[in-house]
């Protein structure tokens, strides 16, 4: 008997193609599972760069929790345009985009779908990896650094389970991975293409936010978490170019409220965002944290995860 | 292997209106089922509605379990929903109430509030509040000095509403973001099917524990869905609508004379026809059983051309396949939306503004 492809990148490019016309192309995403469809030969393409090593599902035998169309718009003006257009159950977030940005759009609609569907977990606009099965959650808005310490600690070994959230289990308090690329912007971009073992996407997509580009990574450390972690540690970040490296311990109401601020669906979990926030904050260290200097972020946290084992 | 999607053809499917209608279907679906239930009845906003039916009949065991966790996410999500609804509600009480405005809640608060099955599992994201058109400057006034402001909207969309519609602009919360669609009409006195807010004010019912609000009459609950089901040009909750109106008359034709008493009301109030294309339609999705009584004395909706088109564009369809016919269906039903509500002499300038507006912000968005 022949054995099913497992991956992405095990289907031959027509049978990948097929299934994506027929939206029963379905992949695994960590936490989630989506399924997709789409007639654009270049998003197929996109999809074996950046999904290639993971897991294929079988929308007829595994649950899927959501599925995206990316496709010629609806309306005619954005046909004429050539544009590709963005839809999920019915609803459609974005402006319609030249073809060649299908993979930020992908990318943008998948987190959308996210943070819409995912609420079995509390989730939080924050970085979160571990080391060890210890996590960090570096909550932040835009523009605080987050991605690029994120990247850089990945790049230094620790797990990552997701740049963009921190998903908490509402059944066990864990942190659950998403298996997405870290999308790196303009300065970061430049400083990751140099290094070593950083298998960025061929092509960087202009946007409001400048130039962006995605780092895909393997599974292992290093790479995507394949299990979810216990939280350890959070950590809220400001980059201040030119500034020591700085750390104070955070006070737990604090960190509570910034947590809350930054979740996608605290109020409308009620009470039981409430409680599983208040224990993770419980249970974690807090800390507010400044730095400029990437190398010595990294450092600082390496030691942390570190002591935390020694006194383990 | 086989691939995935060959099996699509080989057994009927359970439409996410049947689902809700007959949930012990639950029992026989594969997860392929599943895979295209969830996202319909989500897209619809009646997942939270299946849990709660699903749940009642103790079927959620029958749900695979990365099937589950989106209906019991729903399911929790709708509980808190309700949950902030009756307090925001309180607010609203001690400030209409509190201003002696008699007031009026309307469809999903007042389902809730009256505790009718159409409550249970139905998420909305405004509160409709009706008053006589006689209050509605104070109640405007009021409920911005609780914090409800009218969304910035540009000069002719406020001119729109006020002229010619039957609510003030969408208000909504500065801190909290809880939005109310203040009406002072049923439908909008510019559109023929217009009647006098007095004559649900009639018929309303005290809400226990309030001072000042008041609950329509059973049969204007299902009159006025039918009329909002019957008359929206915008299409994304409309089958929730006619779930509604399905939930509404199942359990209120429980009383025996309530067809007739319908039927009566309808007649009273000129809404005849909405309410039988609104019957129609429930009876088409969700099987909605009519007395014979009342499919007699109700104008006969079958084969009109606005029935077929309402069926096309409320067909949920199946998750990720192009919908062509219902957009189709929906744009001839957009101009329809209007016209109802509109006379010709007003509703031709508002759509040429509308499509000039369009083209103006597309071309500054390029």
């Amino acid at each position: 008997m022949k054995t099913p492809p497992a991956t992405l990148a095990d289907l031959a490019p027509h049978v990948l193609r097929s299934r994506l016309e027929k939206g029963v192309l379905a992949w695994r995403l960590g936490a989630v599972t989506v399924r997709a469809r789409s007639r654009l030969a270049l998003l197929g393409e996109s999809l074996r760069e950046i999904y290639g090593a993971h897991p294929l599902s079988d929308p007829d035998m595994d649950g899927i929790d959501f599925g995206v169309i990316l496709d010629r718009p609806a309306s005619p003006l954005g046909r004429l345009r050539g544009q590709i257009a963005f839809e999920s159950e019915g609803e459609a977030p974005f402006e319609p985009l030249t073809p060649k940005h299908v993979t930020p759009m992908l990318e943008w609609g998948l987190n959308w779908c996210i943070a819409r569907h995912a609420n079995w977990h509390l989730m939080i606009h924050a970085a979160s990896l571990h080391r060890n099965g210890q996590a960090l959650v570096l909550p932040g808005p835009p523009g605080t650094g987050k991605s690029t310490l994120c990247a850089a600690l990945v790049h230094a070994g620790w797990e990552l389970l997701s740049d963009e959230f921190a998903l908490i289990s509402l059944d066990d308090g864990m942190l659950y991975p998403l298996w997405k690329p870290i999308s790196l912007k303009n300065r970061a971009l430049d400083l990751f293409r140099e290094r070593e073992s950083v298998r960025l996407t061929q092509q960087t997509f202009d946007s409001l936010k400048g130039r962006i580009g995605f780092w895909c990574l393997d599974f292992g450390p290093g790479g995507y978490s394949q299990w979810p972690a216990i939280p350890a540690w959070i950590a809220q970040l400001e980059y201040r170019p030119g500034a020591p490296l700085q750390v104070q311990q955070m006070r737990k109401s604090e960190a509570f409220l910034t947590l809350a601020q930054n979740s996608f669906n605290y109020s409308s979990l009620g009470e039981r965002g409430f409680s599983s926030l208040f224990s993770m904050v419980e249970a974690c260290e807090c800390f507010d944290f400044h730095y400029s200097d990437l190398e010595n972020a990294v450092a600082l946290f390496d030691d942390l995860s570190g002591e935390r084992r020694a006194s383990a | 292997m086989s691939e995935p999607g060959d099996s699509r053809s080989l057994s009927p499917d359970v439409s996410a209106c049947s689902l809700l209608t007959d949930p012990g279907q639950a029992a026989t679906l594969s997860q392929r089922e599943w895979n295209e239930l969830v996202p319909t009845l989500r897209e619809h906003g009646l997942l939270a509605r299946a849990a709660c039916r699903l749940r009642a009949q103790a079927l959620l065991g029958c749900v695979p379990r990365e099937t589950l966790r989106h209906f019991e996410a729903a399911s929790a999500l709708c509980d808190q929903h309700a949950l902030s609804v009756h307090w925001e509600l309180e607010r609203v009480e001690s400030c209409l109430g509190g201003a002696g405005i008699p007031y009026m809640l309307l469809k999903g608060a007042a389902y809730l509030k009256a505790g009718m099955k159409a409550g249970e599992g139905r998420m909305f994201s405004d509160m409709d509040i009706l008053v006589r058109r006689s209050d509605l400057r104070a109640a405007e006034w009021v409920l911005a000095e609780h914090g409800w402001r009218p969304k910035q909207l540009n000069p002719y969309d406020e001119r729109y509403y006020r002229e010619w519609m039957h609510q003030v602009p969408p208000l909504a919360h500065a801190l909290r973001g809880s939005a109310i669609d203040l009406h002072h009409a049923i439908v909008p006195p510019t559109s023929r099917l217009a009647f006098s807010t007095e004559e649900v004010f009639d018929l309303g019912w005290p809400l226990a524990g309030s001072r000042h609000a008041l609950l329509p009459d059973h049969r204007d609950l299902v009159l006025h869905s039918a009329v909002h089901a019957f008359f929206e040009e915008d299409f994304t909750s409309a089958l929730r609508d006619l779930s509604d109106i399905d939930s509404l008359v199942r359990e209120l034709s429980e009383d025996d004379g309530f067809a007739l008493a319908l039927h009566e009301r309808s007649r009273a109030l000129g809404l005849e026809r909405p309410l039988s294309l609104a019957l129609a339609l429930a009876h088409h999705f969700f099987g909605t059983p009519l007395e014979d009584s009342l499919k007699s004395r109700l104008p006969k909706a079958r084969n009109s051309l606005t029935l077929h088109l309402l069926k096309a564009a409320l067909d949920p369809g199946r998750p990720l396949e192009p919908r062509k016919r219902r957009q189709a269906a929906r744009a001839l039903l957009y101009v329809r939306g209007h016209y109802l509500k509109m006379p010709l002499r007003l509703l031709a300038p508002h759509l040429t503004r509308k499509l000039l507006h369009r083209e103006e912000t597309e071309t500054e968005k390029a």
